[in-house]
């Protein structure tokens, strides 16, 4: 009996340290920011040689035709601007024709609750809202999920158009900066951190 | 896969030089708590030490010297950062959790110096498997994965007996499991660590 006793002690005493494991200790802290960027690159984007850019004058909403994304536009001005001052500092001249301009950007915004995101769907819509160009490469860029308020960043090559499509050389996705709790701070910081970490973005 | 093999045939030469007539089969079961400090690959990606270590294990000495035994463990290594995670084409920012979960699975050959009923320094090796869970968290994207991966664990460390059949253990281990598997960066990595453990264990005979 006393045997019997000491081995159940013996074995809880054992597992008694496994009730504090497995718990992600500290996951989501109270600082968490979930404000995150991320940029891809086309490696072969010739960024230094490219002098001029143009800038789309709107901010374009993700959301089939009829809908709302309850996305407020007060923002756009200032993305735009924020935008528009990253690639002027960084050496390229705006020009307002975006057929005159080396590369052309493009800024949309998404509110996306699902997994996986299709460039194929935003596709329709730029080509929609911008026919002259299109996308669909490189298509590793398939693999990454927004799955709240997100603004895109699109940068595309004109001098690489074939059969009225520029390919995209630069992307960037910026995640809760258009949904609620968003400050123009916090916009003008994620822009800005885009830019900061494509440092090949330059024309010397 | 030929690192594999390599392993395996390395635990069974192993086992086998270890294997020899019982004389006095001594058995020793027991757990530790460690303290684990993250090397290679884990260091880059979580260089936070852990005190999140747990082991279970048993041997069974063959004689004085050799013990065989098997263990297994369980190990997170976590940390919050805001590095800077750069990609071969691209980048990424923001707030990160960090995560991983380590559990070893091995068997061990160990020589054991000293005099039973003494304290008894040990050397040896644990050959086996791991198993690692990834996770990281950036922005509102959560992304993990699994593998399991060979590895190797030498180890010294000192059985003190204290009243009866009890008595206390420690250990200093470096936990080696080879650069393989898929992880979230999508290549094969090397987590290791260095666990120093504290243990309690009873003999039986």
């Amino acid at each position: 009996m006393h045997r019997a006793a000491r081995l159940i002690a013996g074995w809880a005493l054992a597992l008694a340290p496994l009730a504090g494991l497995g718990c992600y200790p500290d996951r989501y802290d109270t600082g968490y920011n979930y404000s995150a960027v991320a940029t891809l690159r086309d490696t072969t984007g010739a960024f230094s040689t490219a002098t001029t850019f143009a800038l789309a004058d709107s901010v374009v909403h993700l959301v089939p035709p009829g809908e709302s994304d309850g996305i407020t536009r007060s923002y756009d001005k200032q993305i735009l601007d924020r935008i528009r001052l990253n690639m002027t500092s960084a050496g390229y001249t705006l020009v307002t024709n975006p057929a005159s301009a080396t590369l052309n950007l493009v800024t949309l915004a998404t509110t996306s609750t699902y997994s996986g995101y299709y460039w194929d769907s935003w596709c329709g819509y730029y080509g929609w809202w911008y026919p002259a160009y299109g996308c669909g490469y490189p298509t590793y860029w398939y693999s990454y999920e927004y799955t709240v308020g997100t603004l895109l960043i699109g940068m595309a090559d004109h001098r690489l158009m074939t059969n009225n499509k520029a390919p995209l050389i630069w992307f960037a996705g910026l995640s809760s900066l258009v949904d609620e709790g968003v400050t123009a701070a916090k916009i003008n910081v994620g822009i800005d951190q885009a830019f900061a970490q494509s440092p090949y973005i330059h024309h010397p | 896969m030929r690192n594999s093999l390599r392993f395996l045939a390395l635990a069974a030469g192993l086992l086998a030089a270890a294997s020899r007539p019982a004389v006095a089969q001594t058995k020793v079961i027991g757990w530790s708590y460690d303290w684990s400090m993250p090397m290679g690959d884990m260091k880059d990606y979580v260089d936070n030490d852990s005190w999140l270590g747990f082991v279970l294990e048993g041997r069974r000495l063959q004689g004085d010297r050799v013990s065989l035994g098997a263990q297994v463990g369980y190990y997170e290594f976590y940390k919050n950062t805001t590095d800077l995670i750069t990609l071969p084409k691209g980048a990424i920012s923001g707030d990160q959790y960090r995560h991983v979960i380590s559990v070893p699975l091995m068997l061990s050959v160990f020589v054991h110096a000293g005099q039973p009923g003494r304290a008894r320094p040990y050397i040896g090796t644990n050959l086996g498997v791991y198993y690692f869970h990834q996770t990281i968290d950036i922005g509102t994207i959560t992304a993990d994965n699994d593998n399991w991966i060979f590895g190797v664990a030498p180890e010294i460390g000192v059985l003190l007996p204290m009243r009866g059949t009890s008595g206390t253990a420690l250990h200093v281990r470096y936990n080696y499991p080879i650069s393989a598997g898929s992880f979230l960066s999508g290549d094969a990595r090397s987590f290791q660590y260095l666990s120093v453990g504290l243990g309690f264990y009873t003999r039986t005979r």
